[in-house]
């Protein structure tokens, strides 16, 4: 044998040893030691399948009958069948499921064209991954047949739905078409058209997918052609009546009829005998869906007669124009049509029970060869967001575990991996292996699906060749649910032995875990860094809730409390907020607490604590001396260093402020976000043209940033350029969510007023607000300024300064305030507030000095009240309470506060009466309302209720300006120690009350008494005692006799 | 999967069987229990799954080859595996024939034997598992642990390496590639 053959049989050899897929097409059966190996791959493979079952329960489904068995199916019933052979239910022992299974007739041999043909065929298609697409996991033949083994679809066909249901509506024919132009694109992409879109060939499975397959009466084309029995030449382009071949567009052509059916239940022609069918066609009697549907959309309907048109050349081009027409005529709903990855398998698994339906494959034609590309040479490769389906954390599972798996693939040398931001960058397109292989630069995608049932998961990893979307390599990782990090790393080390690369040992560096202990904290993690990187209001939402999943998974996940303190932190930010953005930054400052008490070298817990003092707090230092800690810890966080130029442009330092924001850049200058940051950084200094260069940049990053357009139009009205500033707003109200209507307003108003009706129209929408909830008093003032309203614009501007109002940080330079910035009012406002200052005091003690609080303390009114039977009755220093007694504490203070209330009983155990984290009422208090502690629960005013029995209870309540790092921390070492005691509730003797150990008593003592030297309570009256002193804090010690029973 | 960096490996662990450790034995079979237990998941006959406890059955064989080290004294952990793999398939057949009896109550019999595939035999079929067998036997002594430790017990070059002294990961490849050539001109022999 020559030298050339020996090198081939062992690098067959190895590709078997490396479990890499040899072509066996390709690979000359001449060499009979070709046979053996091909026969030790198959011994392999057993094995391998074998031992992952051995981890796996055994499925109810073997024990079933077998009819017989095809290949390593096992055979079930017969469920369909025609002149071309017989379709079954089988079982696949080594899939562990139900699958359908196509046998050819009889083969008639060598010489049985049609079985050959539909071997090929099946091939091809089998090669087509699409979300949309019947999958295809096997042909073969055995036993003298040819067969193919497909998904068994649970549900029913187009048609079947259309006898059910009758015609449907425009849009959900529209949703329809949407997933049949992508299942097209992937059929066609693959190199192969249809040839035969019907209803009858397409499936929507319960749970609503939409799969493109074929019942296949196993036809020909030509066959089809002069078939006229079938009904298909019904769906039949003009050109492939008159013998033509199939082509994309004739495909295109059947989904039109398919749409125009579903619609009218009608063909748009109908012959009286089908040989007429081509005359007609000839005489272009076609009825226009517009007559049948006059009801319709205009847009869906010339959708249809468009993929109608007899001249293919007057046809869509492609399945995607296609799409994008339909998308467009879907009413905006917020469907995720347009948007959602449909190939996404997420829409590929059989929900519930239902009519069994089979699939089975289309006819598919070869239109081209694509060049060929084997695992061993991928270099460059992208990993997608896996698809999670089953599981609480279906949602944060996949895009977590292919973030971790490309993590270490990373350390494979010679590999390279795209880098996640670019990758996520896609989720929003349609799935097209050559555009996202162009857009990543990469050679090969790796799209993976986790599938999870009861404590079951199955990962299956798919390598796809970015060229066309053929499948490169494939494997099924078995395991358990309660550890989708081991399925990772088994599918990394897989994955190395395709790419045939040696995956080092992880190492402390490539460990992803950040310190949680379960990996479904880090994945929910994950997924909130990513949601809140986009920083829209759903998606911050949509953070707090991964986050919080994280803290579920893990309570002591530092990074996940830092990560939820920054999406509070961000939604305050959003405008309109979903809350009162106070509230927002309570939850925030609780959370960064807590993170930095878990973890004090945490760099994103300080950069979250920077944030609350730069936008919350307005403490300049602190929050310089936390932003510089934070990078630190962490030099090359981008978000840090574009936050830090924030606060540096807020304080006028702009020059350093631009140096920050190019060290923002130069450390992710991929980020959208950093990019707006950059833009704002650069108007506040006046460097417009950079200003807009980085916003420009930002809108291609992310088109859908609102924040760039809205800093794009202040740009433009700093020019004085105000029809282009209106036009960016525009785009801005759009992204935001606003109604068409709303935004032409806008639009009407400049026209008719110019910046007079701008500001009116923005005065009027957030005068509305304020109605019905919190609207921000610094853009009010701006609006009032604008108008010429001096008084309404500084009592707005004191009050925005009162709350704290964020926005007026950035509002405060602008143009609309000129008028009355010199007026001693505003002059007095930022002096408060410090606005003005040239040189940022750095120290601690400067800081403090340079705020320094009046020297005097808050005032505050409180009183202790004991609730029986809706009447209050005030306590007295002294009193006795009993076990049940149900307690509040009213009071009211002049000027927004923060409060905290502790309970001591007489063992010294020291409990949080307040803040209370699960009510409603929260810290800072407003100013000039009564209050009524402990707070409200779902509407419900909430009580302490004495629990104690016997013994002295001493309540300490504290009140401060700003809030009290050491006593934040104390609460939450308190809860960290004891999670159910703060909020511990009790059904009885009353429903819906906070049970707590004791209080009772009313008495007024400054400073506190010291009658426990030791406790700790007493320390941490001791602690604030010169606080209280110096008129930064209110303390006041009530001390209650608790009755024995 | 036996771990191949552990502190103590399998060679150093027969060493102390053999020199009558019984912790040593104890932790051997701990060691080696998970890779037979799946292994021997797909060598069982599916019918007999429900009437033999497959962890019962490796841990008999397990046993039975330790107490049989004195007289066989493997010094590599590939040919120790090797060893407990041809030991476990004489368990598997000889506990078949004990345990599993038509409905008739008579004896299982070579033949009845034969028509209970495992599950490596359902996928492939027996004739293909008997070529396999039958040609893996002609090989010399380390290629077959090769073989037999990447086809059957998954494990990874390093650990292969490891297992047959091989001087790295990637020579355990070579080995085990060229032994897969091997393999397959001896299967074509026997056909």
């Amino acid at each position: 044998m020559a030298a050339a053959d020996e090198r081939h049989v062992l690098a067959v050899a190895e590709a078997i040893a490396d479990e890499t897929p040899v072509d066996w097409e390709a690979t000359p059966l001449s060499d009979p030691r070709i046979a053996g190996l091909r026969g030790i791959a198959s011994v392999a493979a057993a094995f391998r399948d074998a031992a992952q079952r051995a981890e796996d329960p055994q499925p109810a489904q073997e024990s079933e009958t077998i009819l017989f068995t095809w290949g390593h199916l096992h055979v079930r019933e017969r469920i369909g069948g025609g002149s071309f052979g017989d379709v079954y239910r089988a079982w696949d022992p080594l899939l562990e499921r139900d699958v359908a299974l196509k046998l050819w007739r009889a083969d008639e041999g060598p010489a049985d064209a049609g079985a050959r043909r539909f071997l090929h065929e099946a091939r091809l298609l089998a090669r087509v991954r699409h979300g949309n697409v019947l999958t295809v996991h096997g042909v073969e033949r055995h036993d003298g047949r040819a067969g193919m083994w497909t998904d068994l679809i649970e549900g029913e066909s187009l048609e079947e739905r259309l006898a059910r249901g009758g015609p449907l509506g425009a849009e959900e024919a529209a949703l329809f078409g949407v997933d049949l132009c992508r299942a097209l694109a992937a059929v066609h992409e693959a190199g192969l058209v249809h040839g035969d879109i019907k209803a009858a060939n397409v499936l929507r499975e319960r749970g609503g997918r939409i799969v493109l397959a074929d019942f296949g009466a196993g036809t020909t084309v030509a066959s089809r052609g002069q078939n006229g029995a079938c009904g298909t030449p019904l769906a039949m382009a003009p050109e492939i009546l008159r013998g033509g071949a199939p082509t994309r567009v004739s495909d295109l052509y059947s989904l039109g009829v398919l749409l125009y059916r579903l619609v009218s239940g009608r063909y748009p022609i109908e012959p009286e005998t089908l040989g007429k069918l081509l005359e007609d066609h000839h005489n272009g009697a076609r009825v226009p869906l517009v007559d049948r549907r006059p009801d319709l959309p205009l847009a869906f309907t010339e959708v249809v007669e468009r993929a109608l048109a007899p001249n293919p050349g007057d046809r869509f081009r492609s399945a995607g124009e296609m799409e994008r027409s339909l998308a467009r005529a879907l009413p905006d709903k917020g469907h995720d049509a347009p948007t959602a990855p449909s190939w996404w398998p997420w829409r590929w698994v059989a929900a519930g029970a239902g009519a069994v339906v089979l699939a089975t494959v289309a006819y598919l034609a070869v239109l081209s060869q694509r060049p060929s590309l084997s695992p061993a040479k991928v270099r460059a490769l992208a990993v997608l967001p896996f698809h999670a389906t089953g599981g609480t954390d279906a949602e944060f599972l996949g895009p977590g575990l292919a973030e971790t798996f490309a993590r270490r693939l990373r350390f494979l040398p010679g590999l390279s991996v795209s880098p996640d931001r670019s990758v996520s960058r896609l989720a929003g397109a349609i799935f097209d292996p050559q555009a996202a292989g162009q857009a990543l630069g990469v050679a090969a995608l790796v799209v993976g699906t986790v599938e999870s049932e009861g404590g079951a998961a199955r990962l299956t990893l798919e390598l796809v060749h970015a060229h066309d979307g053929s499948l490169l390599w494939r494997t099924v990782v078995n395991g358990e649910s309660r550890d989708p990090a081991a399925l990772g790393d088994e599918g990394v080390k897989r994955l190395a032995r395709a790419l045939r690369l040696e995956l080092p040992a992880p190492t402390d560096a490539d460990a992803s875990s950040q310190g949680a202990s379960r990996p479904e904290a880090v994945y929910a993690w994950l997924a909130g860094r990513r949601l809140a990187a986009v920083r829209t209001g759903e998606a911050l939402e949509r953070a707090i809730v991964a986050f919080e999943r994280s803290i579920h998974h893990d309570p002591d996940f530092a990074a996940a409390h830092a990560g939820l303190a920054r999406a509070w932190g961000l939604a305050a930010l959003v405008e309109p907020p979903r809350e009162p953005p106070p509230q927002s930054w309570a939850r925030a400052r609780h959370a960064a607490l807590r993170a930095l008490v878990l973890d004090p070298g945490l760099a994103a817990a300080h950069a979250a604590l920077a944030e609350i003092a730069f936008r919350c707090d307005w403490e300049w230092a602190t929050a310089e001396r936390e932003f510089l800690r934070a990078l630190d810890l962490d030099p090359e966080c981008a978000e840090t260093w574009s936050s830090y130029a924030e606060l540096l442009s807020v304080t006028g330092r702009h020059e350093e402020a631009i140096v920050a924001t190019r060290r923002a850049l130069a450390s992710d200058g991929d980020s959208a976000s950093v990019r707006v940051s950059a833009g704002a950084v650069f108007l506040e200094a006046g460097r417009f043209d950079e200003a807009i260069g980085e916003l420009h940049t930002a809108i291609r990053l992310e088109p859908s940033s609102a924040a760039a357009y809205t800093i794009l139009g202040a740009v433009h009205e700093e020019r004085g350029m105000y029809a282009e500033a209106v036009g960016q707003w525009q785009n801005a109200l759009t992204l935001s969510g606003s109604d068409p209507d709303e935004v032409s307003d806008f639009g009407r108003a400049f026209a008719s007023s110019g910046m007079t009706g701008v500001w009116h129209w923005r005065l009027a929408r957030l005068e509305e607000r304020s109605r019905r909830a919190w609207a921000s008093p610094a853009l009010i003032a701006r609006a009032h300024a604008a108008l010429g309203h001096r008084s309404e614009a500084m009592a707005w501007l004191a009050r925005a300064v009162e709350e704290r109002d964020e926005r007026f940080l950035r509002v405060k330079e602008e143009p609309a305030f000129d008028d009355i910035r010199l007026e001693p009012a505003f002059a007095a406002l930022s002096d408060r507030v410090l606005l003005d200052v040239t040189a940022l005091p750095v120290t601690a003690a400067d800081s403090e000095s340079a705020t320094a609080a009046p020297r005097h303390p808050p005032s505050i009114e409180a009183a202790l009240y004991r609730n029986r039977d809706g009447r209050s009755e005030s306590l007295a220093n002294g009193s006795t309470v009993h076990p049940g007694d149900r307690l509040f504490l009213a009071m009211t203070c002049a000027e927004p506060v923060h409060l905290y209330v502790f309970d001591e009983d007489r063992n010294g155990s020291l409990f949080v009466l307040f803040p209370l984290p699960e009510l409603e009422l929260a810290n800072p208090l407003p100013a000039r309302q009564r209050h009524r502690l402990p707070g409200q629960r779902d509407g419900i005013g909430q009580d302490w209720v004495v629990t104690s029995a016997g013994g002295r209870e001493t309540i300490l309540v504290v009140a401060a300006r700003r809030p009290l790092p050491e006593l934040e921390r104390e609460i939450l070492q308190l809860r960290a120690a004891d999670a159910g005691r703060p909020v511990q509730r009790i059904e009885r003797p009353m429903p819906e009350v906070v049970a707590l150990r004791g209080v009772g008593g009313l008495a007024a003592s400054t400073p506190p008494a010291s009658s426990r030297p030791g406790s700790r309570l007493t320390q941490l009256a001791a602690s604030l005692a010169e606080r209280a002193s110096q008129g930064e804090a209110w303390l006041r010690e009530f001390v209650l006799e608790s009755s024995p029973q | 999967m036996i771990p191949a960096a552990t502190l103590e490996t399998t060679a150093r662990l027969l060493e102390l069987v053999r020199s009558g450790d019984d912790g040593a034995r104890e932790r051997l079979a701990v060691r080696c229990l998970p890779a037979l237990r799946r292994w021997a998941h797909g060598r069982l006959p599916a019918r007999a799954r429900g009437m033999i406890d497959t962890d019962d059955l490796v841990q008999v064989s397990l046993l039975r080859a330790l107490n049989q080290v004195e007289s066989f004294v493997p010094r590599r952990e590939g040919a120790f595996l090797a060893y407990l793999r041809r030991t476990l398939l004489n368990s598997i057949r000889d506990e078949l024939r004990r345990t599993v009896r038509r409905p008739g109550g008579e004896e299982l019999t070579d033949a009845i034997a034969d028509d209970a595939p495992s599950l490596v035999e359902e996928a492939i079929g027996h004739e293909l598992v008997e070529r396999y067998e039958a040609a893996l036997a002609t090989l010399e002594e380390t290629q077959q642990e090769a073989v037999i430790l990447r086809v059957e017990f998954g494990y990874t070059y390093q650990e292969i390496a490891d297992a047959i002294c091989a001087p790295t990961a990637n020579a355990a490849r070579m080995t085990v590639s060229r032994a897969l050539v091997r393999l397959a001109e001896a299967m074509d022999g026997r056909r």
